[in-house]
Formats: C-alpha cells, structure tokens, sequence
C-alpha cells in the first residue's frame, strides 16, 4: 500500500486512537486456566473430528479456466511484468 | 403476510402448484426494480437467471418430483459469496469485474432446496464496517429511514428483507455483520456456530471468526433457511462433521433458563428504550415458562479490543492474495512490485487500508506480544468465562446493539466509536456461539429495536425455542 502525506498523517491519528483503546487488554487480567480459541482449532474437539478429509486426487479447474479471471495471460499462463527492473 | 414477506407460506404455496415460483420471482424483480434505486440494497439484479431457475422449480413441481423446501423462494446473497459466472465483488474495486468460477456450498444448498437466486446484496468493503457506508459502488438506506444505515456489512441482506424484496437473505457474520443489521433494520438475524455452516465460496475476512448466517422476516421462514444450508461440508475444512439438530420455534420455551444480562444496559451510551424494551420481553419470557437469573458478562470493551487485533491481524493476511495477478483488477507497473503496490493502492478502500495496516501491525515483531497474543489470551479468557456462564444458564439475553441505527456520516470519521457498535456482538465469533437477533418493536422514532439471544455452540435449538415467545410478544 502507499500512501501520501495526508494519508500517513490521517492512518497514524485512526491507528493510535485504536491502539490505545486496544491497549486495555495490557490492563486487564487475563489469567487463570485456558480454553481453545474457538470451536474446531482444538484437534482434540470432538466437533472437528474428520475435518481431514482422505488423501484422494480430484480434478481441478483447467488451466483455462483458472485464467479466466486473470487481468494479464499469455497460453494459459498468468503474465506479470518485469519481476526486477527499476522499481523492483 | 404478502407472499414476499414469508418464506414458509410461499413455499408451500409453490410447492402446492397454487403459486408459481416464476411468479414469486417475477413480484420480487418488480419490487427491486420500482424500490432498489432509492434503498442501494442490490449491487446485482440478476433476473435471467432467476427466472430460468424458477422456471427449473416450476417444471419440478409440474413433473411431481418434490421441489425442495426453499420451492420457489426468492433469495438474495450478499456479494461476498460466490456465484458461478455472476459478478463478486465484496463491494470491493479490486474485485470489479470479477466472475467466481464455481457457487459457494450456500449457494449450491439454496438452489438444491428450491430457492431461486436474484441479487447479490450491497456490504461494506469486504464485510468490513457497522453501517455500509466503506463502499465502492452505492450507498446502502435503511428502509425505515433513508436519512439512516441499514448497519453492516451485510446492510443491504438486511435491507433488502426489511423492504419486502426478498423474504430470505444470506449474509456473513465475523463480528456482528448479520446480528447488527437485523436488529437496525427490524428483521431476524442468525449466526450460526463456527464451524455449522459452510464457508467454501465465502471471501474470507477473519477466517477464525467468519460464519455465514441468515435474515428472514419470521422464524419459520428463518428456520426453513438455516435447514437449508446447515451441516457438513467436505470442501470447508473448518465445516464440522455433526448432525445438525432441527430448529422450531414452536417447541417451546418452558423451562429454559435464560441469563439477562441486566449489567450491559447500563453502560454509557446504550439507549434507554433498547434496555426498557430488553426487561420488558424478558418478562415475556417468564411468562413463557423461561426461569430467568441475572447474569454478568464478561467486560465487553475487552471483547471489542481482542476482537479488533484478531480479525485485522487475518484480514492482512487473507487480503495478500489480492495481488493483480490471478483475478479482479490490476493497475500496470513496470514491475511486478510496482503494479501489486499500484493495484492495491487503488483497490482498496479506506477502511480496508486501515484493517490490513493494524493487521500487519499486530503481527509484527517487537508489537506482536503487547497485541495480538494478549487478544488470542483474551479470547481464551472469554471462552472459558461463557463456558462457565452456560454450566449456569441455557441460553443469554442481551441487547444486539447499544443504540438503534445511525444517521448516514455519524460514525464515518471515528472508527472507534463505528467499533463499538459492535460492542455486544462480537461475544458470539470470539467464542465460535451461535447468536441470533429478534426484531422487538420500535423506539419512539419508530426505528426497530434488537434483541439478542446467545446459545452454547451447537445449540440454535435454543435459540429458535426461546424466540418463539419472543416473536409472539413482537
């Protein structure tokens, strides 16, 4: 991302006013046993068991396909420009 | 009820051969065309394709084979879930132009069940924001007051079923972006647990705390639609491999215990009329057979702050991928890196600027500590404090919102303050609960009023019960 004077000045006054808000979770008491982040990112809960899903090849999109999309191609490849040059 | 209003009746009816779905859909195009000019609550009508699906539905009816429960049911999505060859942009320039090759599973689910497709519904920025106005394409009313926000991001899902255009709407929930606006356009908003609905096809915002929920105008309709699109999904890692539960609100409310959570009313800044109408249908609930207890919640400034660092800190992450390379739009540099800083520059708007740069922030070395890791222990803290909570109570009720919706530009200049409209339901994605808004009435302005209900995960039986007698006090 770039961003202007004007711009900088304006992201460090929204950043600061949220980091200083934030800044209570440094005040508060957070000790004490702990319990999973959420539901699923534990691998013991019993909810996520068989989120793995088996080993099977499927097909996916063809290289045509997957290009669709893409804003620069070239036979079905993604083009980009110059990956080292003057502001590389 | 006019047909375009409840999901359950129309859909009988079509299945019935007394209404066609061509003709439901055609009713709910006309209602876009003659009031989404001023409402801003479709970023894409798509009506050729909602006429062939009715006409799909239609023909299942004529040939005897059972319609789906959705038969005929016009629906719309917000515009951050795919849609095969339909245009996605999660409001967002840098996907303008984009076509999704594949429907998200929601999406796949709808059609299965009948229902018939026609928009993709306005949002803030990659779902983030409270009142959608972070956009790149149009601005987004509330139907109850156009001068108001729908709230966010999924405004204009909620918008859109508040007006009548559609009886269904999905939307996607990270901190509040069903609950919220539901409850400030007058509709019911689910969130599901983590983990009970499918997120393949959903552009990912914060991956630990994104869910795809629910708006509907009744709780039948409502549960017709969580049937829909609940349950396993075997291209969604995170989708859980449970049986999913049926929801009825008629079941029942006797006996549930329920936990007012009468401390959060009196927090500065939350409206009188919304903490009077919370003890006013809480007494509904006694009367219903619910045992009801007060209850103290874990501080919700704590819970907003944690919140804020966790999902910044994933936006920055999952928003990497928008690069100019693969798909959406891309500004041409000399250099690989000068067209990824160009395109990024000029794709995103400023609220998404700001996510990615705290984000980025957050997970820095020397900040990360101070930050991101005191989120993740707050979000430990506040699991284990629920989990606690619920060995107590069935269920919780609470405010959705401290205040009814906004005026349009209030809140743009403060994020902190935008932030804190979030204040009481951001609980619900920290902890991974399901979380559903009740419409309760209206203020003095007569600006609708929510009223939130928060069930253990799994549990949207309790949800749906313990509203029943909240519909009928409505």
């Amino acid at each position: 991302l770039e961003l202007d004077d004007a711009g900088v000045e304006a992201m460090v006054r929204d950043l600061g006013a949220i980091l200083a808000y934030a800044d209570l979770l440094n005040r508060a008491d957070l000790s004490g046993p702990v319990a999973p982040a959420a539901p699923g990112s534990d691998p013991g809960d019993a909810a996520s068991a068989g989120r793995l899903r088996d080993d099977i090849v499927r097909p996916g999109l063809p290289p045509g396909a997957a290009t669709r999309e893409a804003p620069g191609t070239d036979h079905d490849l993604f083009r980009v420009p110059p990956v080292l040059g003057p502001e590389a | 009820v006019s047909a375009l209003e409840s999901a359950a009746p129309l859909a009988a009816a079509v299945a019935g051969g007394r209404l066609t779905a061509r003709d439901a859909a055609e009713r709910s195009l006309a209602a876009i065309a003659e009031r989404d000019p001023d409402l801003g609550a479709f970023l894409v009508v798509a009506g050729a394709r909602a006429r062939d699906e009715a006409d799909a539905v239609d023909a299942a009816v004529r040939a005897g084979r059972a319609p789906g429960i959705l038969a005929g049911v016009p629906v719309a999505v917000k515009d951050n879930l795919c849609v095969r060859d339909l245009p996605t942009t999660a409001g967002s320039r840098i996907l303008d132009g984009f076509r999704p090759l594949y429907d998200a599973t929601v999406v796949t689910r709808l059609r299965a069940a009948g229902a018939v497709l026609v928009g993709k519904t306005n949002l803030d920025e990659f779902a983030m924001g409270s009142s959608n106005e972070n956009i790149a394409f149009r601005v987004a009313r509330n139907p109850h007051d156009a001068a108001r926000v729908p709230g966010g991001s999924s405004g204009g899902s909620a918008a859109a079923v508040a007006a009548g255009l559609v009886p269904l709407a999905l939307g996607s929930d990270t901190g509040g972006s069903v609950r919220q606006p539901a409850a400030f356009c007058g509709v019911y908003g689910l969130k599901p647990t983590y983990g009970r609905v499918s997120r393949y096809g959903l552009i990912a915002f914060a991956s630990s705390l994104d869910q795809v929920g629910g708006f509907a105008r009744d709780l039948e309709g409502l549960a017709l639609l969580y049937r829909a699109i609940a349950g396993e999904d075997p291209l969604d890692a995170t989708s859980a491999a449970r049986a999913v539960d049926p929801v009825d609100a008629a079941a029942g409310a006797r006996g549930l215990r329920v936990g007012v959570a009468a401390g959060l009313l009196d927090r500065p800044g939350v409206d009188p009329a919304i903490a009077a109408r919370l003890r006013e249908r809480a007494a509904a609930l006694e009367a219903a057979g619910c045992v009801l207890s007060t209850v103290e919640l874990p501080d919700p400034d704590l819970a907003v702050a944690a919140y804020y660092l966790l999902a910044t800190a994933e936006a920055s992450s999952n928003l990497a991928r928008y690069d100019g390379v693969r798909f959406g739009a891309r500004l041409p540099g000399d250099t690989v890196g000068a067209m990824m800083r160009r395109t990024r520059t000029a794709g995103f708007g400023p609220e998404v600027k700001r996510r990615i740069l705290l984000g980025t922030y957050v997970l820095s070395a020397g900040y990360r500590d101070a930050t991101y890791l005191k989120a993740q222990e707050a979000r430990r803290v506040l699991a284990r404090r629920f989990g606690e909570l619920f060995a107590a109570v069935d269920l919780l009720l609470l405010p959705t919102t401290p205040t009814t919706a906004f005026r349009i530009g209030e809140k743009r200049d403060d994020p902190v303050a935008m932030y804190l409209s979030d204040v009481f339901t951001v609980y619900a994605n920290l902890i991974g609960a399901p979380a559903l808004s009740v419409p309760a009435g209206t203020d003095a302005q007569g600006l609708p009023i929510g009223l939130q209900l928060l069930a253990p995960s799994w549990r949207e039986d309790l949800l749906f019960r313990a509203a029943g007698p909240l519909e009928r006090a409505a």
